[in-house]
């Protein structure tokens, strides 16, 4: 396939590659920066990437193990910094209407205070639509582990969102 | 039947079966609990979306498109060509201003040419000298053997590069087998080398002032060494060298041998390096000017004695 295919198409990724990013990182620099790296290397594999297969997979797995790759770096970095409350700073960004700045404070809250793996599979299917089985091979996990991270994840999340969901 | 709940999340998750699917929608519609769990789940996916979908709306920022953009072009860059947005003409023109060009191309291979030409050359001379003085530096790294010739200078050989080629000797050890003509006019007595023959009588009756133009033998010059004997400079078609006349016998100072290249008649005769060297040779060996016609005629008539002194 050309790569002139291939270029248009991640062009046309990009706003589901940044909404991804973001509920990632739960952080609007961290999903600039993700988002960067992320087509960088998806570049600079292009030649890599096999035609006939979902080129959107493909990448998502490129930003996930990116960030992966970073989440690990940080925790070496900054053991003694615990970011339990942070997301309670965050959520003001891009102005929401008033009333539902609250709301949107408590998601991103909840989100951030999912563990990393849980996160990330609530993320892929819930918000980006994934199957089970695309999900499960983006995150090279059998799909009983994703279901099971997706059950535990989902469950803490209404816990914590109950009274709004 | 019973539920679970990961049925149910897969239920939701659009991931069951139509049949599996209509199991957990009878479930449903009986059990009001479970309908209502499956509506908590499907407010939270609604949540969430409605968090990051509004990402997926902002506009893309530029750097992103930008960099796609950059590899397609690169991918896409055709070599020469000639359609260039005007953005980039500037690049285009340095592109051909520093494309060769073919006047470049044809110097340079004429310099290569000539190059090749000159070490052709070199090989050359430097296999001819070579020839010119066997028994030095020998195979097996031994110093040249007694006799052999004791200086050859190797700026020497470029200038013989014609049809002369040194061997340039001194003393009184000669093996003079190697560039010796056939009818050799030299011959050892004592250790000395003297010429005899055609040699010995050139060198006792021809004047260096009055010769013939085809004469074998040239006199260039005559002159009194330190010892106050007479010198002759010589030249023939075999050799070249210096005979000073001691007690009536032409004693070779020097020699050298004249070899002709291939192809070069033995008559041929060029005026170069060799004689010049020996004029030099003989400059140093004299013992003031050299004869002029008169002395030079007075001391042949004399026999080419040693003045009394």
């Amino acid at each position: 396939m050309s790569t002139t295919h291939f270029c248009t198409e991640l062009t046309a990724l990009l706003p589901r590659l940044r909404r991804f990013a973001r509920g990632l990182t739960q952080d609007i620099a961290d999903a600039d920066d993700l988002c960067q790296q992320t087509v960088e290397r998806a570049l600079k594999s292009r030649h890599q990437w096999q035609d006939g297969t979902r080129l959107d997979a493909w990448v998502y797995r490129i930003m996930r193990n990116q960030w992966i790759d970073e989440v690990r770096a940080r925790t070496r970095r900054s053991q003694t910094f615990v970011h339990e409350d942070e997301g309670l700073n965050v959520g003001t960004v891009g102005a929401p209407a008033a009333e539902s700045l609250v709301e949107l404070g408590n998601v991103e809250r909840a989100l951030a205070r999912l563990p990393e793996e849980q996160r990330e599979a609530v993320v892929l299917v819930m918000v980006e639509g994934f199957a089970y089985k695309e999900a499960a091979e983006i995150l090279d996990i059998p799909q009983g582990t994703l279901t099971s991270r997706l059950g535990r994840g989902r469950e803490a999340l209404l816990k914590e969102l109950g009274e709004i969901a | 039947m019973t539920i679970s709940t990961q049925q149910l999340l897969a239920y939701a998750d659009g991931e069951l079966d139509p049949a599996e699917a209509r199991a957990v929608e009878q479930a449903l519609a009986a059990d009001p609990l479970l309908a209502a769990r499956l509506e908590a789940e499907q407010r939270l996916r609604a949540t969430l979306k409605g968090h990051l979908d509004p990402v997926a709306h902002e506009p893309v920022p530029d750097a992103l498109s930008a960099m796609i953009a950059a590899a397609m072009a690169e991918d896409a860059a055709v070599p020469e060509s000639q359609d260039e947005p005007a953005a980039n003409t500037a690049n285009a023109a340095s592109t051909r201003a520093s494309k060769p060009a073919p006047v470049l191309d044809f110097a340079a291979a004429k310099a290569r040419r000539e190059e090749e030409r000159k070490e052709r050359a070199r090989a050359k001379a430097k296999s001819a000298f070579k020839l010119g003085r066997p028994g030095a530096n020998g195979l097996n790294g031994k110093a040249p053997v007694r006799g052999g010739p004791i200086f050859a200078r190797p700026g020497l050989a470029a200038g013989l590069a014609a049809s002369l080629v040194l061997g340039l000797m001194i003393g009184t050890s000669l093996d003079l087998g190697r560039f010796a003509t056939p009818d050799a006019d030299v011959v050892e007595q004592d250790g000395r080398l003297l010429a005899s023959g055609d040699l010995a009588k050139g060198l006792q009756t021809q004047l260096a002032s009055n010769q013939g133009e085809d004469a074998a033998l040239r006199i260039l010059t005559s002159f009194r060494n330190e010892a106050g004997q007479f010198c002759r400079v010589y030249s023939d078609s075999a050799s070249a060298g210096i005979a000073c006349n001691a007690s009536g016998d032409w004693v070779l100072e020097r020699t050298m041998a004249q070899v002709p290249t291939h192809g070069a008649s033995p008559a041929y005769r060029q005026a170069g390096s060799a004689e010049a060297e020996l004029m030099q040779a003989a400059q140093g060996m004299a013992q003031g000017d050299a004869l002029d016609a008169e002395a030079e005629r007075k001391a042949l008539s004399e026999g080419w004695r040693a003045p009394e002194n």
